[in-house]
């Protein structure tokens, strides 16, 4: 984004002394800071800032011995470089915010960007070389309660090695702009994770130092099952229109909805003049949902039925897979998982909450008997590996 | 806005011919610095400024290098080093030749970031072990610039690596030509450079480089100063020899060849001024053995010197009946000799750090055990300089010796074994008058025979012939120099019974008009002779080519000083900071941190006084001011002042917008924007028949909230906005936008 671009604002930025804003500037604040440093702010030598300080500790140790002021002050020359690059660092990232925007699912196998926005707060120099170091791990099972605390200690609690990822700034970024920088993952459990931003590192100017901040910034998300490809199967899965059944939801059918405001992008030949003329605004027809035959997805989760872990994901991607096909096709009339009550999809955000259901779905009790609209769609073990899915007696998709 | 949009930016691809000319800099810069160090790199120094040079020209060539350079250069280079350190037995010199080797290799091939860093610390091993071996003011300039271009450098790696983590590249990829290479030339290179600069960056890299002077200086002010160990411990990886004839044996003409050069051998600092005389001999080294054309010291003077000892300082015997001490702080350029320059006895000699020397109190000279490899600073209490050396233990000899109690004792070494030459000099001695009326009298004589029959020459002709060449000189009327003289002044008093001997050092020098401090050339290098005066009871210093007022002890030697000279040439503004460097910064230590800060804190609280009593005097002016009757002229002042003021606020007011700069809240387009919300709120809306009045309002307005792209001029839309609401009907104030 360039640097016309509106600076997003909003909550969750944080920045180099954390979310809250502290109290302005003291010299005992700072005399502090300097003894005790605060807690995730380190600065520690790279490699050549290693190597300079040994060069320097040999050279003092030659000035000491020799009383040789050339030699002290080719000392203070480096003492000095090294303090102006920690302090030209700190300056670096002083002014620089940051806020992390997870997109609102993931895919289990499938490649996503986590998105790290950035904006300067400063006002004179522009922001260099600044890296952004994430994780991300899979959260157990039952350990909602443990996202209040800290998240470098939940993630050190859990026993499962991160992802990690490391992403950089490219180029600068000015006082006043905005940036964004991503970070390419690929989930490979489904279930919750939490993504951390780690640390932002910079080793600006000189390279000698490198500057640790390790923001308390994590979020959790969810990763869906991966999506199997189905092999459709069965006559029953063709489309057949049911008359004098309509759907009660927004489609592209020949049956009127209702009326809505025009939106850019709508067709003139949807405009209703008639309503228009009467109530001085645009309004234009909204046409329901064909009315199609719809399916009602049951998926047992039941310990006994499904013992086998890698079937039970299989168990699972096919029926994630299975509910967008059915959304897609405005086939999908409602939703059951387990021993959980069924509930309808009508929308975006059901199929999402059936997702989510499907992403955190664990080998349960046996499912109760339940009727629902259209055609129930229940899945059985095929073989050790298999999956099947059937609608009524008949097979409707093979895994 | 629009102007820094349109301004191009750094791009990644402009870094590595940046990086690539900041090497080739630092690689010359380090292998100058050997220019003013002894090491002997004759060849190599001249094949690196070559290879370097040609390299940053031509960036292709490294590309045209063989594989198997790159193959054999290590193994090559530590067999040289090897080789160098075995033949030479030095390791310092054999250090500074690798490295300049590494040095050429490094620029042979393309570099990565690693070897970037390596060829820093290789230039900065040259550039420390230059300015240790030198102490040379220009050191601080050189390591000042090399390390801007170190910092400019490092700062260019790190862009280029940008946050991620620093690239890996290996040795095996230092011929894999670069794309920048292939892309355009210099002169493209620094165009697009130029384009990129701008004024903040400049301003940002100068402050910078002021912050690392500044805080260099406080850093180096404000490191405690203690000594571990003694001695300077490159005397342990060099050694250095002296290149002037200072020395235990000089041959003739040795003396006089230190004279071409025009170079700096010593500084002088001294508290009072008054204190110097105006015949300066610095002495140096008392040489009584003479040997066919070579003086030397002999056996027994040199026994007159003390145990070798290892320390700072050494008391002396010069203490006299002044009533102040003058002090003498003394600084003695590398390469002149082991032996010390003194004016005479001392009351106490001190060296900056301890060091290994000998002293002989009779003879008032100290001579260290090595050559110093660097500059060298002492500092004298209580010289006293005189005509007159006193030597009671060679006085005590001679009265025995005339008593008759040490009949066979010799005195002195002996003259030229020579009959013919023995013969010559008692003639000679004999056309002076023989030894009638004492020692000084007939040094008197000889000196001013001497002038008379010989004139004075750096290219002295000595005549052909057998026998000894002083002698032979001596017999003749061709122009000769200091030592030919003096030579022959002590021979012609050995033969006329009186012990002589020659004494090498310098004689005068100029006194800095700038830094008030005397400076001694190698051109001032002189030979004079020291003839034993019975009634003084000591050696009298007898110069055949001094001016004869001096020689008769009537001048100011004796006594008083004289006001010195000042010198006010360029040469001595250059020496003048010679002077500072070596004040201020060599030879800071312990007691001039503690005096700084005692100056600091007096400077702090007499600025205070100062400030609080310009204040307090600026109120009373005021107040008087105040009282005084009012007139016209009073009136007037105050008007203008006042109206000043207003006048400047009111620019302020009007044009604050303009003195912004960059984006952000704090930049000039929010400034713009809120100016042109002021307008806004001031104009009233635009009737339907006013035009004009519309279109200004839509100019503020864009300015207000269009995008800084499309802005119209500030300027002219807020004067039309100014004129406008000057029009007569202007409505009241509206609502602010």
């Amino acid at each position: 984004m360039g640097p016309e671009a509106q600076i997003p604002g909003g909550e969750g930025w944080e920045g180099p002394r954390g979310t809250n804003r502290r109290p302005g500037f003291t010299w005992r604040r700072l005399l502090w800071s300097l003894l005790c440093p605060a807690r995730g702010n380190r600065v520690v030598p790279t490699p050549p800032g290693a190597v300079l300080g040994v060069l320097c500790a040999g050279l003092i140790a030659a000035a000491y011995g020799s009383a040789s002021n050339i030699l002290f002050i080719t000392v203070a020359l480096l003492l000095t470089s090294l303090v102006l690059g920690g302090l030209l660092g700190w300056l670096n990232l002083r002014g620089l915010r940051w806020r992390l925007r997870p997109p609102r699912a993931l895919r289990r196998g499938q490649d996503a960007v986590v998105p790290l926005e950035l904006r300067h707060a400063g006002r004179f120099l522009p922001v260099r070389c600044v890296g952004f170091e994430f994780a991300a791990r899979a959260v157990p099972a039952g350990s909602a309660g443990a996202s209040d605390l800290p998240a470098r200690l939940r993630l050190a609690s859990g026993g499962e090695t991160p992802v990690t990822g490391r992403v950089a700034l490219g180029g600068r970024l000015d006082p006043g702009t905005f940036a964004e920088v991503a970070w390419d993952l690929r989930p490979a459990r489904r279930g919750r994770l939490r993504i951390e931003l780690r640390r932002v590192v910079s080793v600006f100017p000189f390279g000698l130092l490198r500057r640790e901040l390790s923001p308390s910034l994590a979020i959790e998300t969810i990763v869906w099952p991966a999506p199997a490809e189905l092999r459709l199967v069965g006559a029953g899965f063709a489309r057949r229109r049911l008359e004098g059944r309509p759907r009660p939801r927004a489609g592209f059918g020949s049956d009127l909805l209702a009326l809505r405001a025009y939106r850019p992008g709508d067709s003139p030949r949807q405009v209703h003049w008639k309503a228009t003329a009467r109530t001085g605004s645009l309004l234009v027809r909204q046409p329901a949902a064909e009315a199609v035959e719809g399916y009602a997805l049951r998926v047992c989760t039941e310990a006994a039925r499904w013992p086998r872990p890698v079937q039970f994901e299989l168990l699972l991607s096919v029926a994630s897979a299975l509910a967008e096909h059915f959304y897609r096709r405005g086939r999908l009339h409602s939703f059951a998982l387990g021993a959980d009550p069924a509930f309808a999809v009508r929308c975006l955000s059901d199929l999402e909450r059936a997702l989510d259901a499907l992403a955190l779905a664990e080998p349960g009790p046996p499912m109760p008997a339940a009727a629902g609209e259209g055609e129930i769609v229940t899945f059985t073990p095929e073989g050790s590996r298999g999956v099947v899915a059937w609608a009524g007696r008949e097979r409707l998709a093979v895994l | 806005m629009s102007r820094n949009a349109s301004r191009p930016r750094l791009d990644p691809a402009d870094l590595p011919p940046l990086r690539w000319l900041l090497g080739g800099l630092l690689t010359l810069l380090g292998i100058s610095t050997v220019l003013y160090t002894d090491v002997d790199a004759g060849l190599l120094m001249p094949l690196a400024a070559v290879v370097t040079l040609a390299v940053l020209l031509r960036p292709r060539l490294p590309s045209r290098v063989p594989q198997l350079v790159h193959t054999l250069a290590f193994p090559v280079i530590l067999g040289c080093f090897a080789l160098d350190l075995w033949l030479e037995l030095e390791l310092l010199p054999s250090l500074v030749r690798l490295d300049i080797l590494l040095l050429i290799y490094r620029n042979l091939g393309y570099r990565s970031r690693r070897e970037d860093l390596q060829l820093i610390v290789l230039g900065l091993f040259l550039v420390i072990v230059a300015g240790v071996l030198s102490v040379s003011p220009t050191f601080a300039v050189h390591l000042l610039v090399y390390g801007a271009c170190a910092l400019s450098l490092l700062l260019v790696l790190t862009l280029e690596a940008g946050g991620g983590p620093p690239e890996r590249i290996g040795v095996a990829d230092v011929r894999n030509v670069p794309a920048w290479v292939r892309q355009g030339g210099w002169r493209a290179r620094f165009r697009r450079w130029f384009a990129v600069l701008d004024g903040q960056l400049a301003v940002l890299g100068g402050a910078v480089f002021v912050l690392l002077v500044a805080g260099t200086t406080l850093v180096f002010v404000s490191l405690p100063r203690f000594q571990l160990e003694s001695g300077l411990f490159l005397n342990r990886v060099i050694t250095k020899k002296a290149k002037s004839g200072f020395s235990d044996s000089v041959q003739l003409g040795e003396v006089s060849a230190i004279q071409l050069d025009q170079g700096v051998a010593l500084t002088v600092d001294v508290d009072d001024p008054a204190a110097v005389p105006r015949d300066l001999y610095w002495r140096m080294i008392v040489l009584d053995e003479y040997v066919d054309g070579t003086f030397r010291m002999s056996p027994a003077l040199r026994a007159q010197f003390g145990p070798e000892r290892l320390a700072a300082q050494q008391p002396g015997e010069g203490r006299g009946g002044d009533t102040r001490t003058t002090a003498w702080t003394l600084y003695l350029e590398s390469g002149v000799s082991r032996h010390l320059p003194l004016l005479g006895p001392y009351e106490r000699l001190r060296f900056r750090e301890r060091q290994t020397f000998r002293a002989s109190a009779p003879l008032a000279l100290v001579a260290l055990r090595e050559d110093p490899v660097a500059m060298l600073a002492f500092r004298v209490d209580g010289f006293r300089s005189g005509l007159v050396l006193p030597d009671p233990g060679f006085l005590a000899r001679w009265e025995r010796r005339e008593r008759g109690s040490e009949p066979g004792a010799p005195l002195q070494a002996t003259l030229p074994g020579s009959g013919r030459d023995r013969l010559l000099l008692r003639q000679g001695v004999d056309i002076l008058g023989g030894a009638e009326g004492g020692a000084v009298d007939f040094a008197r004589r000889a000196a001013a025979w001497l002038r008379e029959r010989h004139g004075y020459s750096l290219s002295p002709a000595i005549p052909p012939g057998a026998g000894d060449p002083v002698v032979r000189w001596l017999n003749s009327r061709e122009p000769g120099h200091c030592e030919l003289f003096a030579g022959s002044l002590v021979l012609l008093a050995r033969a006329a019974g009186f012990p002589a001997r020659l004494v090498t050092g310098f004689r005068g020098g100029s006194w800095n008009g700038y830094s008030n401090s005397l400076t001694v050339r190698n051109s001032d290098a002189h030979a004079w002779a020291e003839i034993f005066d019975e009634s003084a009871g000591g050696w009298r210093r007898v110069d055949p080519l001094a001016s004869p007022v001096a020689d008769a002890g009537a001048g100011p030697d004796t006594a008083a000083a004289v006001a010195p000279q000042p010198d006010r040439s360029w040469e001595a503004r250059w020496d003048s900071l010679r002077v500072f460097w070596y004040r201020r910064i060599v030879s800071f230590d312990q007691r001039s941190q503690v005096e700084s800060a005692r100056g600091l804190w007096a400077a702090a609280a007499a600025g205070f006084r100062e400030s609080r009593d310009a204040a307090r005097a600026s109120l009373e002016w005021a107040a008087a001011w105040w009282r005084t009757a009012w007139d016209a002229e009073r009136l007037a002042a105050a008007g203008g002042v006042v109206g000043g003021g207003l006048l400047l606020l009111l620019l302020w007011r009007r044009h604050r917008w303009a003195f912004r700069r960059g984006p952000g809240r704090g930049g000039r387009e929010a400034a713009v924007r809120r100016e042109a919300g002021r307008w806004l709120g001031r104009l009233a809306p635009a009737a339907e028949d006013d035009p004009e009045r519309a279109a200004v309002i839509a100019k503020l307005q864009r300015l207000r909230f269009g995008a800084a792209a499309g802005w119209p001029d500030p300027t002219a839309s807020f004067q039309r906005a100014r004129q406008l609401r000057r029009r007569p009907g202007q409505p009241a104030r509206f609502n602010r936008s």
